[in-house]
């Protein structure tokens, strides 16, 4: 009998581990990116205003009446739009990917963003039959909360569709979300008919998906929804991070499952309606942020929460750039620039899990 | 300690659980044996409080005193830890990382490389880097017994005993780390914690178990200490074929596959 030589028994090769920055240097690095796109935008325009000539406006120095209706009214909403819509729809994604375990689990893949556009487009045309008191006590938040129920009833319903004992089916999640998705453009398409005169101005416009027609006052719309998501995402990290063991041993390590997954589907809904209802259907952040941070800075959503949310506004400030400045002086509709970038990145993902099981 | 009285348990319409009734101390190695599909795992689920029991008369689960039913999961996560009979993770998470997921769960002060040490502990040493994925399946088991040793860091809580509840621990370990699962729960317990597992191997059940529960047919069978449970009779009635249950003159009882005509 000839005996062979043992092979030694392989060892876990410390040089095998992942090269990732600590949590607080990828922050750091986000809100400077920020910052950069966001100044670069401030100096970007259709009127040609530079950034030499806006710096000196906002710490309030003179500035000659066109430059500054240009800055305060124009591109300063703009730009503050662009940051809450696109940190709303990264944390929305993210969000949905931790609630559904999956990272194909996107707000505007799923049918989220649908049912929140049937609520805005329901608002939109039948918000014109309101008595005209209540219409003024809802004012620019009727659209934005419309498309919040709009996005949870979607959310509830996707959760009851591919939702077994806890376990997500993924194409149960995604067949479903192109069925709802479906129904709602359905819904949205017979509406649309209804509409008068005006409200298809609003209409189209506001379904290219776009910042254009920004305003303070609409930002405001907006913020009572957005707020409280971004301020109470972060508490949901925890149970996040434990849900991705699945639900019996996230409930293990302590964490109320259903309270947790209840507001998880409220602050995506929120976060998501919001967005949407402000600035259309703008795909694929939701799907691209989160999956580009959990490559490089890791799954963890303490981290992966707020800089989802970072990188999402600096992506989208930078799309609209590229939105207004690629056709100047039209402008692309900013969701045409985020599924040019967003698609590719989809396709990857998806290849990079193909063979596993159930995606 | 651990009280159950009267727990059955039913899912989808199928009564699974009958009647069960026994009670495990801390400072011992309760196993639960029995052949595939008499309800293992479900009891260890129902124990956990991850399914609810029938609500039937004399029904009593308690943990530490604790009724399971009624105590929030932060408090029982806080001297009780649990490992599944497999864990899929969902996104691509380090070990270190999988491990602190136990430790923030746990409670008590731990010391800043505990991590580590206990990634040493289950033989995978500096290996808190690498992503879970990329671990074989045994490497993975591992992963989550040094979470759950993270949670259950502390033998004695100020809540009282701590206690590990393990769910095949040993399935997909290779003959030296199955050794090591068993030197594990055997110093948990020595060190005053209560540790409830469902072993697959009689040998290991032999070994080290100080209370056996034999399950068959979502009853208890039988239960007792190895000398009264791992017997020809019972366990030939358990697992439907004639056993014999070997005895070496120096050590416990063993039982060969062979045996088994
Ligand atoms: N959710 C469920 N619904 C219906 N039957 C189940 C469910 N889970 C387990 N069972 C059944 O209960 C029985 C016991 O299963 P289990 O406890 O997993 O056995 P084991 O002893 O091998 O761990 C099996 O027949 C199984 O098919
Ligand atoms: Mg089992």
């Amino acid at each position: 009998m000839v005996a062979l030589p043992l092979p030694r028994r392989p060892r876990p090769q410390a040089s095998r581990s992942l090269p990732r920055p600590t949590p607080r240097l990828v922050t750091l690095l986000l809100v400077l990116l920020l910052l950069a796109v966001s100044v670069i935008s401030l100096g970007t325009g259709a009127a040609g205003l530079r950034l030499t000539e806006i710096l000196p406006a906002l710490f309030g120095e003179g500035l000659d009446r066109r430059a500054e209706v240009i800055l305060w009214d124009i591109r300063l909403p703009r730009l503050a739009l662009g940051i809450v819509v696109g940190a709303s729809l990264a944390l929305s994604g993210a969000l949905l990917q931790g609630l559904f375990r999956n990272p194909l689990a996107d707000p505007g893949i799923v049918g989220v963003g649908a049912g929140a556009g049937l609520g805005a487009v329901l608002a939109i045309v039948l918000g014109g039959l309101l008595p005209p008191a209540i219409a003024a006590w809802t004012g620019l938040h009727l659209v934005p909360f419309a498309a919040f129920l709009g996005g949870l009833g979607v959310t509830l319903l996707l959760y009851r569709l591919a939702t077994r004992g806890g376990q997500t089916s993924v194409a149960l999640l995604l067949l479903a979300g192109i069925a709802l998705a479906a129904f709602a453009g359905a819904a949205t398409g017979i509406l649309i008919y209804m509409a008068d005169d005006r409200q298809l101005r609003d209409l189209t416009f506001w379904s290219m998906g776009s910042l254009a027609g920004a305003s303070w006052a609409k930002l405001g719309g907006a913020l009572p929804l957005i707020l409280p998501a971004m301020i109470a995402a972060p508490f949901l990290a925890r149970g996040l991070n434990a849900l991705a063991l699945g639900e019996a041993q996230a409930l293990h390590l302590g964490i109320r499952v259903q309270a947790m997954k209840r507001l998880a589907v409220f602050v995506t809904a929120a976060a998501t309606g919001a967005a949407v209802a402000v600035s259309g259907g703008i795909g694929f952040i939701g799907i691209v942020v989160p999956h580009l941070l959990r490559l490089f800075a890791g799954p963890d959503h303490r981290a992966l929460l707020p800089q989802s949310a970072l990188l999402g506004a600096a992506l989208l400030v930078a799309a609209d750039m590229i939105a207004r400045s690629i056709v100047a002086p039209a402008e692309l509709p900013i969701g045409i620039v985020t599924a040019c970038l967003g698609a590719p990145v989809f396709l990857w993902i998806l290849l990079g899990r193909r063979g596993l099981t159930g995606l | 300690m651990l009280e159950v009285a009267q727990l059955s348990l039913a899912l989808s319409g199928r009564r699974l659980l009958h009647e069960i009734g026994f009670s495990a101390r801390p400072g011992q190695i309760t196993a639960i044996i029995g052949p595939n599909g008499s309800g293992k795992t479900t009891l260890l689920r129902a124990l956990t409080g991850e399914v609810p029991a029938l609500p039937l008369p004399g029904l009593r689960l308690s943990l530490n005193g604790h009724d399971i039913a009624r105590t929030k999961p932060r408090i029982l996560a806080q001297f009780r830890a649990v490992l599944a009979q497999s864990t899929q993770v969902a996104f691509p998470y380090t070990a270190a990382e999988i491990v602190r997921l136990g430790l923030d769960a746990g409670s008590g002060g731990a010391a800043p490389d505990l991590i580590d040490r206990l990634l040493a502990e289950v033989d995978l040493p500096g290996a808190g880097g690498r992503p879970y994925h990329q671990f074989s399946g045994g490497e993975q088991a591992r992963v989550q017994l040094a979470r759950v040793l993270a949670q259950a860091r502390q033998p004695v809580t100020p809540e009282g005993p701590g206690w590990l509840f393990l769910d095949e621990p040993v399935a997909s370990l290779d003959i030296g780390h199955q050794l090591m699962v068993m030197r594990i729960a055997r110093s948990f317990a020595d060190a005053g914690g209560g540790v409830v597992m469902v072993l697959h191997d009689l040998n290991l059940t032999a070994m080290v178990a100080d209370q056996v529960l034999l399950m068959h047919a979502g009853r208890l069978l039988a239960q007792g200490r190895v000398d009264q449970v791992l017997t020809d009779a019972l366990l030939g009635q358990a697992f439907g074929c004639p056993i014999r249950v070997g005895r070496a003159p120096a050590s416990g009882p063993w039982i060969l596959p062979q045996s088994a005509a």
